[in-house]
């Protein structure tokens, strides 16, 4: 095969790439606490596939990382006490299975016994292990220091940490995140807001104009093969005719 | 194309974020509806370049790596629990709860069932009784000679009689609240049936801290926001717009590969 089919395909690869992940941008524009995420791509100078006239490296394009957009989405009011959103940095931890998970979702629920939980059904991890409230205890509100009030006393704090890259969690679905090497810290700027939920940051206006810009960029190296493969075409058509 | 799927997902998340609008929209009007909210949740993500491998012998290592999502799904549709407004009725039967307490209605199959709606009426035999003609949980008998009723704060019902005769205490409602009310499971005509999610009802009468207070001549309305609604429609429907853009432009991007040969 000649090179610029190799190096065509690798281009198309990552635009396929990239555009699975505007189309799950889209699909989660409306996903609690969901960040925007965009692909980093590289340039990769290999040594031709085959031989060639050129002595030139030629250069693929890979998938080499994220980039994920911590900014703040949008407050929503909900009304409910103990939906919660983190203004700043930071996440709520989450005792999920297989050990703490971290999540900007806040939508938590008392459960029977008065453990504080996700939708999901997991724990929400306090400053000292998973929170308890008394069931049969009046209403609960929020601080916006995390501070979780009930019956005139606090029942418990949020536990909210924050990492220095955050783009290296990793994402385990249903808005959860994990650690991978850095240990989490206290935040230095956040703040609870109870009764609020935090929207996707998905910015749609931008993901449409990514995507019109994939799909003209995944045409033109589309083009480009065809314009190879015609050009080898040619050439065969033409230098067969001299024997 | 992984996309194709995602954006079929995203799809499917704004339907059911649109059905569940639409019928806090149809419930605007609804005596003691709690509107409803879809909430979703990314789904699982594929590991292309795993974050934390090393990506040369000299140990550097992939500061982010490459996750790709496959689209979202939906976490919970739950109940906003939050106190609708009051609105004056003028007629004796109607009731509405100011606190977080819920009525116990006997359904005919013996069971209890709960509910904010306060529009009561009496039956033949002078019960207190719902629409639906559900007896109110404790059973108030009101008798025939009395002319109406004076319901009090604490929910205790007073009959008063046209002869002069001093009222009479004729039984008292009893409210009925829960750890989580967000997980009672609604069965339709504005009853709600208890759930382990929303733990067993805790009893008492109205008045007592937490459960709420009575009042009588009034109705509780529903706690929907038109405004809200309208905007989240508009969210709703752009978004799903977008995400048949997104198929329509996989769609394209396939026909071009196809068109290569």
């Amino acid at each position: 095969m000649d090179n610029s089919f190799m190096v065509g395909l690798s281009a198309q690869q990552v635009l396929r790439q990239r555009m699975d992940m505007t189309a799950n941008n889209l699909a989660n524009m409306t996903t609690t606490g969901f960040k925007t995420e965009r692909l980093v791509m590289r340039e990769l100078s290999e040594r031709p596939a085959a031989a060639s006239d050129l002595p030139k490296d030629i250069a693929f394009v890979d998938a080499w990382s994220l980039q994920r957009d911590f900014s703040n989405g949008p407050l929503m009011r909900t009304g409910n006490a103990l939906d919660v959103a983190i203004e700043g940095e930071g996440f709520f931890a989450i005792g999920a299975a297989g050990g703490e998970a971290y999540t900007r979702d806040g939508s938590f629920s008392m459960a029977q016994d008065g453990s504080l939980v996700t939708r999901n059904g997991d724990p929400v991890l306090g400053e000292g292990g998973a929170i308890r409230l008394n069931p049969e205890g009046g209403p609960v509100t929020v601080n916006d220091n995390g501070a979780i009030m009930q019956d005139g006393a606090e029942a418990g704090r949020l536990k909210v940490v924050a990492f220095d890259t955050p783009a290296a969690l990793e994402k385990l679905g249903s808005n959860l995140w994990r650690a991978t090497d850095e240990a989490p810290r206290a935040p230095t700027q956040m703040r609870v807001s109870s009764g609020f939920l935090e929207g996707s940051n998905v910015n749609p206006v931008l993901e449409l104009t990514q995507m019109i810009e994939i799909s003209r960029m995944y045409q033109s190296v589309s083009q480009a093969i065809s314009n190879a493969d015609e050009l080898r075409g040619t050439s065969i058509d033409k230098l067969s005719r001299f024997s | 194309m992984r996309a194709l799927n995602t954006a079929a997902t995203g799809m499917e998340a704004q339907q059911l974020n649109v059905e569940v609008i639409a019928n806090n929209i149809a419930n605007m009007n609804t005596t003691g509806f709690k509107r409803q909210r879809a909430e979703f949740q990314d789904l699982l993500y594929q590991n292309v370049e795993r974050v934390g491998v090393t990506s040369s012998d000299a140990g550097n290592i992939v500061p982010t790596g490459v996750q790709v999502g496959v689209g979202v799904k939906a976490g919970s549709v739950y109940r906003v629990m939050e106190q609708g407004g009051l609105t004056q009725t003028q007629n004796n039967y109607d009731v509405a709860v100011e606190g977080e307490g819920y009525f116990i209605v006997q359904l005919p199959d013996g069971r209890d069932s709960y509910t904010r709606a306060g529009n009561f009426s009496l039956n033949a035999d002078g019960q207190i009784v719902t629409k639906d003609g559900f007896v109110v949980s404790p059973g108030i008998t009101v008798p025939t000679t009395a002319i109406g009723v004076s319901i009090n704060r604490e929910g205790v019902v007073q009959a008063v009689f046209a002869d002069g005769t001093a009222p009479q205490d004729v039984g008292a409602f009893e409210l009925s609240r829960f750890v989580n009310p967000a997980g009672l499971e609604a069965i339709g005509d504005n009853l709600f049936l208890e759930t382990p999610a929303s733990g067993t009802a805790q009893r008492a009468q109205a008045g007592e801290v937490g459960y709420g207070t009575i009042q009588q001549g009034y109705l509780e309305t529903s706690n929907v926001n038109a405004v809200t609604e309208i905007s989240s429609l508009i969210t709703a429907q752009r978004a799903y717009e977008m995400n048949s853009k997104v198929i329509t432009t996989t769609d394209e991007m396939l026909r071009t590969t196809s068109n290569l040969r």
